[in-house]
Protein backbone atom coordinates (compact mmCIF):
# COMPACT_ATOMS: atom_id res chain seq x y z
CA UNK A 1 0.00 0.00 0.00
CA UNK A 2 1.03 3.31 -0.49
CA UNK A 3 2.08 5.39 2.42
CA UNK A 4 0.79 9.09 2.06
CA UNK A 5 3.31 11.47 2.81
CA UNK A 6 3.46 12.66 5.84
CA UNK A 7 3.52 16.83 5.18
CA UNK A 8 0.09 16.13 3.42
CA UNK A 9 -1.44 14.16 6.09
CA UNK A 10 -0.36 16.29 8.65
CA UNK A 11 -1.90 19.57 7.63
CA UNK A 12 -4.99 18.31 6.66
CA UNK A 13 -5.39 17.40 9.95
CA UNK A 14 -3.84 20.48 11.89
CA UNK A 15 -6.01 23.68 11.02
CA UNK A 16 -4.83 27.01 11.89
CA UNK A 17 -6.31 28.60 15.48
CA UNK A 18 -9.15 31.01 14.41
CA UNK A 19 -7.92 34.91 14.64
CA UNK A 20 -9.27 36.69 17.89
CA UNK A 21 -11.27 39.07 16.07
CA UNK A 22 -13.49 40.18 19.08
CA UNK A 23 -11.03 40.60 22.01
CA UNK A 24 -8.26 42.49 19.53
CA UNK A 25 -10.83 45.35 18.40
CA UNK A 26 -12.12 45.35 22.21
CA UNK A 27 -8.62 46.30 22.94
CA UNK A 28 -8.15 48.58 20.00
CA UNK A 29 -10.76 51.02 20.88
CA UNK A 30 -9.79 51.32 24.27
CA UNK A 31 -6.52 51.64 24.22
CA UNK A 32 -7.79 54.09 20.85
CA UNK A 33 -9.59 55.87 23.69
CA UNK A 34 -6.83 56.12 26.27
CA UNK A 35 -4.60 57.48 23.78
CA UNK A 36 -7.33 60.14 22.95
CA UNK A 37 -7.62 61.42 26.66
CA UNK A 38 -3.92 61.48 26.62
CA UNK A 39 -3.52 63.64 23.61
CA UNK A 40 -6.34 65.98 25.48
CA UNK A 41 -4.68 66.24 28.26
CA UNK A 42 -1.70 67.52 26.42
CA UNK A 43 -3.21 69.67 23.82
CA UNK A 44 -4.80 71.43 26.95
CA UNK A 45 -1.60 71.66 28.78
CA UNK A 46 0.08 73.19 25.25
CA UNK A 47 -3.07 75.81 25.21
CA UNK A 48 -2.51 77.04 28.71
CA UNK A 49 1.24 77.10 28.16
CA UNK A 50 0.12 79.31 25.17
CA UNK A 51 -1.74 81.74 27.77
CA UNK A 52 0.78 82.27 29.54
CA UNK A 53 3.36 83.64 27.50
CA UNK A 54 1.00 85.55 25.82
CA UNK A 55 -0.24 86.89 29.58
CA UNK A 56 -3.29 85.67 29.47
CA UNK A 57 -3.70 83.45 31.75
CA UNK A 58 -5.22 84.65 35.17
CA UNK A 59 -3.97 81.37 37.76
CA UNK A 60 -0.21 80.09 37.26
CA UNK A 61 -1.50 77.04 38.94
CA UNK A 62 -4.21 76.37 36.62
CA UNK A 63 -1.30 75.59 33.85
CA UNK A 64 0.98 73.73 36.66
CA UNK A 65 -1.75 71.39 37.23
CA UNK A 66 -2.65 70.90 33.54
CA UNK A 67 1.33 70.12 32.61
CA UNK A 68 1.28 67.78 36.25
CA UNK A 69 -1.95 66.07 34.45
CA UNK A 70 -0.64 65.48 30.95
CA UNK A 71 2.69 63.86 32.53
CA UNK A 72 0.82 61.87 34.63
CA UNK A 73 -1.35 60.71 31.44
CA UNK A 74 1.90 59.99 29.30
CA UNK A 75 4.00 58.40 31.81
CA UNK A 76 1.04 56.26 32.10
CA UNK A 77 0.54 55.07 28.28
CA UNK A 78 4.10 54.30 28.03
CA UNK A 79 3.65 52.42 31.20
CA UNK A 80 1.19 50.40 29.89
CA UNK A 81 2.85 49.94 26.71
CA UNK A 82 5.90 48.18 28.60
CA UNK A 83 3.81 45.83 30.36
CA UNK A 84 2.42 44.94 27.00
CA UNK A 85 5.83 44.35 25.68
CA UNK A 86 7.35 42.81 28.75
CA UNK A 87 3.99 40.20 28.48
CA UNK A 88 4.70 39.41 25.11
CA UNK A 89 7.94 38.84 25.87
CA UNK A 90 7.33 36.76 29.08
CA UNK A 91 5.27 34.28 26.72
CA UNK A 92 7.69 34.40 23.69
CA UNK A 93 10.42 32.95 25.89
CA UNK A 94 7.92 30.18 26.98
CA UNK A 95 9.96 26.78 25.52
CA UNK A 96 7.53 25.09 23.41
CA UNK B 1 -10.18 61.20 34.08
CA UNK B 2 -11.65 60.86 37.46
CA UNK B 3 -8.42 60.31 38.82
CA UNK B 4 -7.45 63.94 38.41
CA UNK B 5 -10.39 65.53 40.68
CA UNK B 6 -7.61 65.82 43.66
CA UNK B 7 -5.46 68.27 40.87
CA UNK B 8 -8.98 69.89 39.98
CA UNK B 9 -9.91 70.23 43.71
CA UNK B 10 -6.58 71.56 44.60
CA UNK B 11 -6.72 74.47 41.45
CA UNK B 12 -10.25 75.79 42.34
CA UNK B 13 -8.54 75.91 46.13
CA UNK B 14 -5.44 78.27 44.66
CA UNK B 15 -8.22 80.01 42.66
CA UNK B 16 -10.36 81.22 45.46
CA UNK B 17 -6.84 81.78 47.43
CA UNK B 18 -5.37 83.66 44.63
CA UNK B 19 -8.87 85.74 44.37
CA UNK B 20 -8.67 86.81 47.64
CA UNK B 21 -5.68 88.32 47.85
CA UNK B 22 -6.53 89.91 45.17
CA UNK B 23 -9.16 91.37 47.43
CA UNK B 24 -6.80 92.27 50.12
CA UNK B 25 -4.47 94.19 47.70
CA UNK B 26 -7.25 96.02 46.04
CA UNK B 27 -8.19 97.22 49.70
CA UNK B 28 -4.66 97.78 51.05
CA UNK B 29 -4.00 99.76 48.06
CA UNK B 30 -7.04 101.46 48.96
CA UNK B 31 -6.41 102.76 52.41
CA UNK B 32 -6.24 105.88 52.25
CA UNK B 33 -8.90 106.42 49.53
CA UNK B 34 -10.75 109.52 50.78
CA UNK B 35 -13.66 110.92 49.65
CA UNK B 36 -16.09 113.96 49.64
CA UNK B 37 -17.99 114.14 53.23
CA UNK B 38 -21.50 112.97 51.34
CA UNK B 39 -20.62 110.32 49.31
CA UNK B 40 -20.56 106.47 49.84
CA UNK B 41 -16.73 106.02 51.59
CA UNK B 42 -14.39 102.93 50.05
CA UNK B 43 -15.23 99.93 51.61
CA UNK B 44 -13.07 96.84 51.93
CA UNK B 45 -13.76 93.47 49.60
CA UNK B 46 -14.54 90.64 51.34
CA UNK B 47 -14.55 87.35 49.18
CA UNK B 48 -17.15 84.89 49.86
CA UNK B 49 -16.49 81.26 49.05
CA UNK B 50 -19.03 78.51 48.34
CA UNK B 51 -17.85 74.80 48.33
CA UNK B 52 -19.12 73.15 45.54
CA UNK B 53 -20.95 69.36 46.04
CA UNK B 54 -21.67 66.99 43.13
CA UNK B 55 -24.72 65.23 42.83
CA UNK B 56 -23.89 62.20 44.44
CA UNK B 57 -22.40 63.99 47.97
CA UNK B 58 -19.15 64.12 46.82
CA UNK B 59 -16.93 67.62 47.27
CA UNK B 60 -15.78 69.44 43.91
CA UNK B 61 -13.63 71.55 45.71
CA UNK B 62 -14.67 75.50 46.29
CA UNK B 63 -15.53 78.70 43.88
CA UNK B 64 -16.07 82.28 45.09
CA UNK B 65 -19.75 83.25 44.75
CA UNK B 66 -19.28 86.72 45.05
CA UNK B 67 -17.24 89.90 47.05
CA UNK B 68 -19.40 91.63 49.24
CA UNK B 69 -18.22 94.61 50.71
CA UNK B 70 -17.99 95.53 54.27
CA UNK B 71 -20.70 96.90 56.33
CA UNK B 72 -20.07 99.70 58.77
CA UNK B 73 -20.02 103.18 59.75
CA UNK B 74 -18.00 105.88 57.60
CA UNK B 75 -15.33 108.05 59.59
CA UNK B 76 -16.37 111.18 58.44
CA UNK B 77 -12.74 113.19 59.44
CA UNK B 78 -11.72 117.26 59.34
CA UNK B 79 -9.23 117.65 57.11
CA UNK B 80 -9.93 121.28 55.09
CA UNK B 81 -6.40 120.82 53.60
CA UNK B 82 -7.88 118.11 51.60
CA UNK B 83 -8.89 118.78 48.04
CA UNK B 84 -12.04 116.86 48.43
CA UNK B 85 -13.05 118.92 51.65
CA UNK B 86 -16.71 119.83 51.59
CA UNK B 87 -17.00 123.57 52.96
CA UNK B 88 -17.10 122.24 56.32
CA UNK B 89 -13.82 120.64 55.85
CA UNK B 90 -14.75 117.26 56.22
CA UNK B 91 -13.62 114.16 54.38
CA UNK B 92 -15.24 110.73 54.79
CA UNK B 93 -12.19 107.87 55.33
CA UNK B 94 -12.73 104.28 54.02
CA UNK B 95 -14.05 101.39 55.85
CA UNK B 96 -10.43 99.36 55.78
CA UNK B 97 -9.17 97.63 58.66
CA UNK B 98 -5.49 97.86 58.45
CA UNK B 99 -4.61 94.93 60.86
CA UNK B 100 -7.14 92.59 59.47
CA UNK B 101 -6.61 92.97 56.21
CA UNK B 102 -2.30 92.19 56.67
CA UNK B 103 -3.73 88.86 58.84
CA UNK B 104 -5.79 87.86 55.85
CA UNK B 105 -3.29 88.41 53.69
CA UNK B 106 -0.88 85.99 56.09
CA UNK B 107 -4.05 83.62 55.93
CA UNK B 108 -5.02 83.38 52.16
CA UNK B 109 -1.31 82.99 50.81
CA UNK B 110 -0.84 80.18 53.30
CA UNK B 111 -3.94 78.83 51.59
CA UNK B 112 -2.46 78.86 48.77
CA UNK B 113 0.70 77.39 49.63
CA UNK B 114 -1.10 74.86 51.18
CA UNK B 115 -3.32 73.71 48.20
CA UNK B 116 0.18 74.24 45.82
CA UNK B 117 1.50 71.16 47.99
CA UNK B 118 -1.70 69.15 47.78
CA UNK B 119 -1.23 69.04 44.06
CA UNK B 120 2.37 68.23 44.34
CA UNK B 121 2.19 65.24 46.71
CA UNK B 122 -0.67 64.04 44.93
CA UNK B 123 1.32 63.94 41.79
CA UNK B 124 4.08 62.34 43.20
CA UNK B 125 1.86 59.82 44.51
CA UNK B 126 0.45 59.19 41.11
CA UNK B 127 3.68 58.75 39.78
CA UNK B 128 4.74 56.03 42.53
CA UNK B 129 1.83 54.23 41.22
CA UNK B 130 3.37 54.06 37.81
CA UNK B 131 6.35 52.54 38.81
CA UNK B 132 4.42 49.33 40.62
CA UNK B 133 6.66 45.81 39.05
CA UNK B 134 8.85 47.99 37.41
CA UNK B 135 12.12 45.50 37.37
CA UNK B 136 15.24 48.13 36.61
Amino acid sequence: MAIAPVAAAAAARITPPAPPTAPATADRTSFASALDSVARTGAQADRLGTELATGKLQDISEFMAASSKAQIAVEMTVAVRNRAVEAYQEIMRMQV
Amino acid sequence: MGMFDALDNAVSGATVSRTWMDAISDNVANSNTVRPAGEEPFRAGLVVAESVTGPDGVGHGVAVRGIERRSGVAQVVYDPDSPLADEDGNVTRPVVDMAEEMTNLIIASRGYQANLAVMDRVRDAYLKALEIGRRT
